[in-house]
């Protein structure tokens, strides 16, 4: 469950197996990290990005086929093989890990706090290294290539994540409907789990907070269903200003209206009224932050007319119920606020907002309505930053019940995802290289037998004389089929099972070559050889099947011939008779047509996928093409003549004496060019239209992919690389491209981030 | 000229024979309303120049062939009428045929050309003593284990005398078997036929060479201006 990576209590494991006790839960920590040799190990392949760290606890290998017997004690992780391949590590190496923390808010959203490091360093030591069957190959997305696997001791990693008991990813097995363990997951959550929380004032309200500070829409409709909620969104504007008189960095509380309070009006408290020497109808301009949908600020002003003014002592509830923000709320001075918005250092350092933080602290300074607020303010993250629940009976427990039956834990993002079945599915649905691989053989395949019936049919006419003796002494037709059947039946069969060992053992030698020495062939898919004793069978009965069909059709054909005309003539060349022989060109043209159609339609719908229209319209080709050139010999045939002799007309003769020899060479010659046309008419070299927009590159040249999330605006990313960049924002999935033979089943999402 | 015969009845029998060959956009007729009979125990020669159709004559009554049209009674069976299978038993049991080349195959011995045509009519090992009996005959007893390219060709040529007669035919045909031999060669072999026939009492029809030269031994020589076609042929008119 939980692909976005939000934390939660790592004993909701407990809780959900404690709810279903079929269920085999396990808590984990998913971090993105990097690992790294030491640096005296330094080489230029030294470091793996994009590395899966899980923190993990013994819970979790118990879903191993082979249960790993390794105790992971702090300061070790296992690695898995691929891993350990990367980098050349072995156990007792030390090595180098970077984690990502673990975020509650997203590092780019406004008021989130830019207080300390995103990432934690620390000198590990590899304890082991997990086969696929010790669960080193674990991943949750529906592709072949494996990932680059840590595991490490998961509260070793929570310290070292400076995040204590949180993990962020359960999984599940055991025997229990998947229905049945969102049921007891949906039982067993709390609002701490996704980073909510319930507060109440001695005044009877009851606040709901985020740790993300804008709380999700889900569970804001979940908490307006209750009677008596209301919104409220605090935001720190920049400015406000009357009359030549300001007061910078102020927060803005904006909820229920006083009653008759419209939009665009505001109440200032006392304390500014007295800074800036305003009166209610006065007003008041109002500079602010807005985030835009590419990540970047600008300043906006908005002018509010004043509704009244409130006492610092009306206005005291408020400061209690100010959300807490971190890197904000908790510091002592305004010079030392570091938040994700731009700041003026200078106006930080306002005297008058200093001694204003220390006494009055996050008392708004303006109080506006929610609408007015949610206009300017609402972003990408959310629009309400608490939700009040005031009326009678109203207590936190009773709150929080209510907020879990109307919280889908589903849509807030603590649902099972069921990663097997999406597997099954995503390689179900894969790329059928088995299919491609049989439309490119399919002409091998046919060049073969075509091989092998000439080979048949030149070893028979050359025997045409012994064919006639032995009819000539009294052998039968169906006799002399006996005769050479049994004759060709051994060697064909024994050619068979020959090649079929033969042709498995080639292939046995292929793929260890390929997995050894050339792994990027195959995309990293692990090749295994699986031979099955039913198409091996099929193979050499074919094969077996032609030769004998083959001895038999010319055979049948000898036997249409008196022996004298086997003693004296070759049976195979044709008759020269001058032939109509026009009606040769229908079957081809009945070829061509498809095959022109077929490319055509092609041309003009652009389906997904050519390789099925490529195989037909190139085997159809070969056949009319094949069917002309009969026609074409046809012809010939039946105008040579010897009168002034040329060297062509040998040739012409020669070739026509024996048309099916003739076309058989083509048509083999034919395949063989096909194929070695097909494969490499279908290269493709990405980096030649790299910049075209058109192209898969997107106009593209260089990708880059950080493992931990860069934040700022495109030129801050542009900076960072010297290049003009494009960020992206990247949910992490399924990869959708070429290197995933599967079929993507959560693809990953990458969104524009700059209007670029 | 004929001998004395065990029966009158001809072995085969030609009637209004004709055979016409196509080559190209022309026909070439060959023979023309050809009839013959041959008896048993009769010796008959046919003679005449290269190209005259002597060897399609010979194709046509040894059933290696089908006449354009004409019948061939074989046996007072007509042959046009007879299966595959009955045509195949005809050419085994009842007709041996010699042919210019001597057509032994070259995989096998001496021996096993010789038994080739009994792998479908008769029981082992008397056959084996009967070939054997045959190659002494014909002075090559001490050749049985020979391939056909170990011996010379006289000894081929009587290696398929053999082969012809080892199914005791009633039909014994021979198209120009001394044609691919010397002067001394062929004199022996020419002798042997006579000598085999005289023994085995048995139709024959040893197809003389163009000269007439080997028709010496032929009991009967057809070369009667009777025959339009055989004599058209003979005068080279073969062909319209
Ligand atoms: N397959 C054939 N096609 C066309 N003409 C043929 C063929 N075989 C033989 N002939 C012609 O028939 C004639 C008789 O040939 P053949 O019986 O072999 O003569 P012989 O054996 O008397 O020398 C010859 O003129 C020859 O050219
Ligand atoms: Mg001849």
């Amino acid at each position: 469950m939980d692909r976005t990576n939000r934390p939660f209590d790592g004993r909701l494991a407990e809780r959900v197996r404690a709810d279903e006790p079929r269920l085999d839960v396990a808590a984990v920590l998913r971090l993105p990290g990097m690992l790294s040799l030491p640096p005296e190990r330094q080489r230029s392949y030294d470091q793996l990005n994009r590395v899966q760290v899980l923190g993990v606890d013994s819970e979790f290998f118990t879903f191993a086929e082979a249960p790993a017997a390794v105790a992971l004690d702090p300061q070790t992780i296992a690695v898995n093989e691929k891993t350990a391949r990367a980098l050349e590590i072995k156990p007792g190496d030390d090595v180098v890990l970077r984690v990502m923390r673990p975020n509650r808010m997203p590092l780019d959203a406004p008021l989130a706090s830019r207080n300390g490091q995103p990432a934690a360093v620390s000198v590990v030591t590899v304890a082991a290294v997990l086969t696929a069957g010790q669960l080193g190959r674990f991943s949750l997305s529906a592709n072949q290539l494996e990932p680059y696997n840590v595991f490490a001791d998961r509260s070793w990693l929570q310290g070292l994540a400076g995040e204590e008991g949180v993990a962020n990813l359960l999984i599940a097995g055991g025997d229990v409907e998947r229905g049945d363990a969102q049921r007891a997951m949906d039982r067993a959550w709390d609002l701490e789990d996704v980073g909510l929380r319930l507060r109440s004032h001695p005044s009877g309200v009851i606040q709901l907070e985020s740790d993300s500070i804008f709380i999700d829409d889900e569970a804001v409709s979940a908490a307006r269903e209750i009677a008596g909620s209301s919104p409220t969104l605090t935001y720190l504007v920049n400015s406000i200003s009357h009359d030549g008189r300001m007061t910078p960095y102020s927060f803005v509380q904006a909820g229920p209206a006083p009653p008759g309070m419209e939009s665009g009006e505001a109440v200032i408290n006392q304390w500014v009224a007295d800074e800036l020497g305003a009166a209610p109808g006065d007003t008041l301009d109002v500079a602010y932050l807005k985030l835009l949908p590419n990540n970047t600020f600008v300043e906006q002003t908005r002018r509010f007319t004043v509704h009244s003014i409130a006492s610092m002592e009306e206005l005291a509830i408020e400061r209690d119920l100010a959300p807490q923000f971190p890197g904000l709320s908790d510091v002592e001075s305004c010079a030392d606020w570091s938040i994700g918005m731009p700041m003026d250092e200078s106006r930080l350092k306002d005297p008058a907002n200093e001694a204003y933080w220390r006494k009055y602290g996050q008392t708004p300074k303006l109080v506006l309505c929610f609408d007015d607020a949610r206009q300017m303010w609402a972003n990408q993250f959310g629009s309400v930053t608490a939700v009040r629940f005031s009326g009678s009976g109203l207590d936190v427990a009773g709150v929080a019940e209510r907020l879990r039956q109307n919280i889908s834990g589903e849509k807030i993002g603590l649902d099972f995802v069921p990663v097997r079945e999406l597997g099954r599915t995503a390689v179900s649905q894969s790329m059928d290289f088995g299919g491609l691989f049989l439309g490119m053989s399919l002409f091998l395949i046919i060049a073969a037998l075509m091989l092998l019936g000439l080979l048949y049919v030149f070893g028979l006419q050359q025997r045409a004389p012994e064919i006639a003796t032995l009819a000539s002494l009294g052998f039968s037709p169906s006799r002399i089929r006996g005769i050479f059947l049994l004759e060709s039946a051994p060697t064909t069969v024994a050619g068979a099972v020959l090649g079929a060992i033969g042709g498995t053992g080639y292939a046995r030698l292929l793929l260890a070559g390929l997995a050894r020495f050339w792994p990027a062939a195959v995309a990293g898919t692990p090749v295994s050889f699986h031979a099955s004793a039913g198409t091996m069978a099929a193979g050499g009965g074919i094969a077996v099947g032609c030769a004998m069909v083959v001895v038999v059709a010319v055979l049948w054909r000898a036997s249409r011939y008196s022996p004298r005309q086997l003693f004296a003539t070759d049976f195979a060349s044709v008759s020269t008779a001058p032939r109509r022989c026009n009606w040769l060109l229908v079957p081809p043209t009945a070829a061509l047509v498809p095959a022109v159609g077929l490319s055509l339609g092609a041309w003009l719908t652009q389906p997904g996928s050519y390789a099925l229209d490529f195989f037909a319209v190139g085997a159809l080709m070969l056949l009319a093409l094949l069917g002309y050139g009969w026609w074409l010999l046809s012809r010939l045939g039946s105008r040579q003549s010897f009168t002034r002799p040329r060297v062509w007309k040998l040739a012409v003769v020669n070739l026509t004496r024996r048309r099916g020899r003739t076309l058989s060479v083509a048509g083999l010659t034919a395949c063989g060019c096909f194929l070695v046309f097909a494969v490499s008419s279908m290269q493709e070299n990405v980096g030649l239209h790299a910049s075209d927009r058109s192209s898969g590159t997107g106009g593209f040249a260089v990708f880059a992919e950080t493992t931990i999330p860069v934040t700022g605006s495109p030129a801050d990313a542009g900076a960072t690389i010297r290049a003009d960049a494009a960020p992206l924002r990247v949910r992490d999935g399924d990869d959708a491209g070429c290197l995933n033979l599967n079929r993507a089943q959560l693809p990953t999402v990458m969104s524009w981030v700059a209007s670029f | 000229m004929t001998r004395p015969m065990t029966s009158s009845k001809p072995v085969v029998e030609l009637q209004g024979i004709s055979k016409e060959y196509k080559s190209g956009p022309k026909t070439i007729l060959v023979l023309e309303h050809v009839d013959l009979a041959i008896k048993v125990g009769e010796r008959l020669a046919v003679a005449g120049p290269s190209g005259s159709g002597k060897s399609t004559l010979l194709n046509l009554i040894g059933t290696l062939d089908a006449p354009t049209s004409g019948r061939v009674m074989f046996k007072g069976r007509d042959v046009a009428k007879l299966s595959p299978k009955d045509i195949a038993r005809v050419r085994n049991r009842d007709i041996g045929f010699v042919f210019q080349q001597h057509h032994l195959l070259p995989q096998y011995t001496v021996l096993e050309n010789v038994l080739i045509p009994t792998l479908i009519a008769e029981a082992a090992p008397r056959v084996v003593k009967r070939a054997e009996e045959l190659l002494d005959r014909v002075g090559l007893a001490d050749r049985v284990d020979h391939r056909p390219n170990e011996i010379s060709g006289g000894e081929r040529q009587r290696v398929a005398v053999v082969r012809a007669l080892i199914n005791r035919p009633s039909l014994l045909l021979a198209d120009e078997p001394t044609g691919s031999l010397n002067q001394q060669a062929a004199d022996e072999l020419a002798r042997l036929l006579i000598e085999l026939n005289k023994e085995f009492e048995m139709a024959g029809r040893p197809h003389a060479r163009g000269d007439c030269g080997g028709a010496a031994w032929a009991g009967r020589v057809r070369n009667g201006p009777d025959q339009p076609a055989v004599r058209r042929a003979a005068r080279g008119e073969g062909s319209r």
